[in-house]
């Protein structure tokens, strides 16, 4: 497994993350379910790596 | 957001109004033309209202008076007020309506509370969505956040734009503009050492050996996570106080400001009052001193009666001793006779002998003299009634002094005592001055203890709890087991330290893009209204300051200079909502951010501190720096606004004013060109 970050994957991850949360505070998520949903995302751009 | 129209029903004065408002580029003034007490901040106020439920009105009451003269303790009012905009590609209606009933003295009061509807039009499909209430204020915060109301809806009350400089919330105010916040925020959730990052929601699933040391690591770990989130939640509050402390402050010094003549009335009546207990010591003192020189001059006087008793017995006492009759000599005493007789010659010139009739005769006349003890007594009455005398001077003496003093005492006490009425009554209903700058020292010491202890929080607390997470987890790390799941685990990790320390990065240097952006808009503004005499500065935090050309601060500034100043800023902000996604993001685009928004500026009297010449400036520039200008303004300052602000303005109304409690608005068609 590469441990070097790959900058394709960084930017990708930042924006679903990004829109994820913006998305989540509109409809007044908490801060932890806010986080739970981007940890979500940073899996599933990495799964497989 | 661009305003199209703003209708009222039953609020304040006014009854049913509809105003449109010019959104046409090239035309895109609309100025509402009124005087003194005509409505013009209600207007501002609608607007607040409407979009926030934001009431700002001192009495709190939105009927109309002349309708709730009208109105029957059991019926009810709607007062309402409707905005259509555009944002976002997409039309909105949004409507705020609140009912009202009276009391039994006739006392209008809100019978519920305000309500806000929101309707979404999309003009390509012609498809109009109501939104739910909690949708409802969802939409209004995308569409003008709260914060930032008051940087684009100028009340000339509470909210006037010669503040703007002055306030201290601007960094927060631009970071939301340009959507920095929202980085912030998705930096927040890269953070390691926060227990709501999605870095805590890897690491609860890290498989750790159940040895003692490793249960007790992470505990230490999940205490340490909990305090860092407690110490920054608090220096966060810290600071959130600062701004509420700083805008009280603003508010405070304004008012102060305002009220300044009256602080040396305030002061002379103070003086009043001390001059008042003056006086009346005096009174007091004096009138003492009175009762006190009466007493002894009682003594005085009764000694003089006792003498004069006396003298006055002796002198019956020989007088009636005397056989004083017709042939009485009352003034003379022997020894003259004696004398006469010694010389021989009578005092009518006739000479005689001892012995011869004329002798005899006078030795006769000794029997009808006085006993000599009579002329002494007399004497004595004399000098008794001398030294008597001097005494009853000092007394009355005394007396008049005194009691002159506690007479002028009183008028002077008369006097102090209207003046004291005159002053309460100029200053009647006005603020103390010398109360709200107690207060405003007070408002002072609470934010530097804030900012002291935010301060602290920042550099030592968070810092110190930051070090600890660190090695915490690094021990843990040490100790947990080396499977591939820990291996994804610090893998996903890599990745979130990778886009924290980005997000760090690409913040500081868009906030610093966006402060030159900003101050290169502002100046440019600034040069095209005042010229290149001077310069205007915006520091790192956002701060404004103008510089003279030597490129010292300039802290004399005109009321004219400081009004351009404040709408050069005013334009260079709307500047950055316009180009949010534009700014800031070159060198390192990590394509987040906020789309480009226009704003419209609602102002109500922005000129009422300068005159002619730079109004004149700023409304030949203003409508080139806004999409939407909506200006409410007094016939005078209209008058010197109008020639610049020329081909411009779309639409004019006219306030006017039909009672103290109605006023209505008309179009005036003749005066647009």
């Amino acid at each position: 497994m590469d441990s070097t970050p790959d900058k394709a994957k960084v930017k990708e991850i930042l924006k679903l993350s990004y829109k994820t949360m913006v998305a989540d505070q509109g409809l007044k998520k908490t801060k932890s379910a806010i986080a739970s949903d981007i940890a979500n995302i940073v899996e599933e751009v990495l799964r497989g790596c | 957001m661009l305003i199209k129209s703003l209708r009222l029903k039953n609020f304040r004065q006014f009854e049913d109004i509809t105003l449109a408002f010019s959104t046409d580029p090239e035309k895109n003034v609309t100025v509402l033309v009124g005087g003194n007490t005509f409505g013009k901040t209600t207007l501002i106020r609608a607007f607040l209202w409407c979009l926030y439920k934001q009431n700002d009105f001192k009495d709190k009451n939105l009927l109309g008076n002349d309708i709730a003269k009208c109105m029957a303790p059991t019926q009810r009012k709607i007062v309402s007020v409707a905005i259509s905009l555009e944002h976002g590609g997409f039309d909105f209606t949004i409507e705020t309506h609140q009912e009202y009933a009276v009391d039994g003295s006739g006392k209008p009061f809100p019978s519920n509370q305000p309500i806000t509807s929101v309707s979404k039009k999309d003009p390509k499909t012609g498809i109009t969505t109501p939104l739910s209430n909690d949708n409802a204020a969802i939409e209004i915060e995308r569409i003008l956040p709260l914060a930032l109301q008051p940087y684009f809806f100028f009340d000339g009350e509470t909210n006037p734009i010669e503040d703007i400089g002055k306030r201290r919330n601007l960094e927060g105010a631009i970071t939301q503009i340009m959507g920095l916040d929202k980085k912030e925020d998705l930096e927040g959730y890269f953070d390691s050492h926060r227990s709501d990052s999605v870095c805590s929601k890897f690491e609860v699933r890290r498989i750790s050996t159940d040895d003692a040391e490793s249960v007790a690591l992470r505990a230490e770990l999940e205490r340490c996570q909990n305090d860092l989130q407690k110490v920054t939640e608090e220096a966060n509050g810290k600071r959130a106080n600062v701004d509420l402390l700083e805008d009280e402050l603003r508010k405070k010094e304004a008012k102060i400001d305002l009220f300044k003549s009256v602080e040396s009335q305030q002061n002379d009546l103070k003086n009043k009052f001390r001059i008042l207990d003056q006086e009346r010591s005096s009174r007091e003192e004096n009138f003492a001193a009175l009762i006190e020189a009466i007493n002894a001059g009682q003594c005085a006087l009764g000694d003089f009666f006792g003498s004069v008793a006396y003298a006055k017995a002796d002198i019956e006492r020989s007088y009636s001793s005397t056989q004083a009759n017709e042939r009485s000599l009352s003034h003379i005493e022997v020894k003259a006779i004696d004398e006469i007789e010694g010389k021989g010659v009578c005092i009518c010139g006739r000479h005689f002998r001892k012995g011869d009739d004329a002798w005899a005769n006078l030795e006769a006349q000794k029997d009808f003299i006085s006993p000599n003890d009579f002329g002494m007594n007399l004497k004595t009455l004399c000098g008794t009634m001398d030294q008597e005398t001097i005494s009853s001077r000092i007394f009355y003496k005394n007396v008049i002094r005194y009691s002159s003093t506690t007479v002028k005492a009183i008028s002077d006490i008369e006097d102090v005592k209207s003046q004291i009425d005159q002053i309460e009554k100029d200053i009647e209903g006005k603020p103390d001055v010398g109360k709200l700058q107690a207060e405003a020292r007070q408002i002072r010491n609470d934010i530097d203890t804030n900012k002291s202890a935010a301060d602290y929080d920042e550099k030592e607390r968070i810092p110190a709890l930051n070090g600890q997470i660190d090695s915490l987890g690094n021990k843990i790390k040490k100790l947990s087991q080396d499977c591939e799941a820990n291996q994804k685990i610090d893998y996903y990790l890599s990745y979130c330290k990778r886009i924290h320390d980005m997000l760090a990065i690409s913040l500081a240097s868009q906030r610093q893009e966006v402060r030159i952006a900003l101050q290169k808009k502002v100046n440019e503004i600034f040069h095209s209204i005042f010229g290149p005499a001077r310069n205007i500065t915006i520091d790192p935090n956002f701060s404004v300051s103008s510089l003279v050309s030597d490129g010292s601060l300039s802290l004399d500034e005109s009321n004219g200079l400081e009004a351009m100043k404040n709408f050069s800023f005013v334009g260079g902000l709307i500047y950055l909502a316009k180009n949010a996604d534009k700014i800031g993001n070159g060198s390192d685009d990590l394509g987040l951010g906020e789309e480009g928004e226009i704003y419209p500026l609602v102002m109500d009297a922005p000129f009422s501190k300068c005159d002619g010449e730079p109004i004149t400036k700023i409304c030949s520039t203003l409508p080139s720096m806004c999409n939407q200008i909506i200006i409410i303004i007094m016939e005078k300052d209209y008058n010197a606004a109008k020639q610049a602000l020329g081909g411009r303005t779309g639409k004019i109304y006219r306030i006017k004013k039909l009672s103290e409690t109605s006023s209505e608005i008309k179009e005036d068609t003749a005066d647009v060109r």
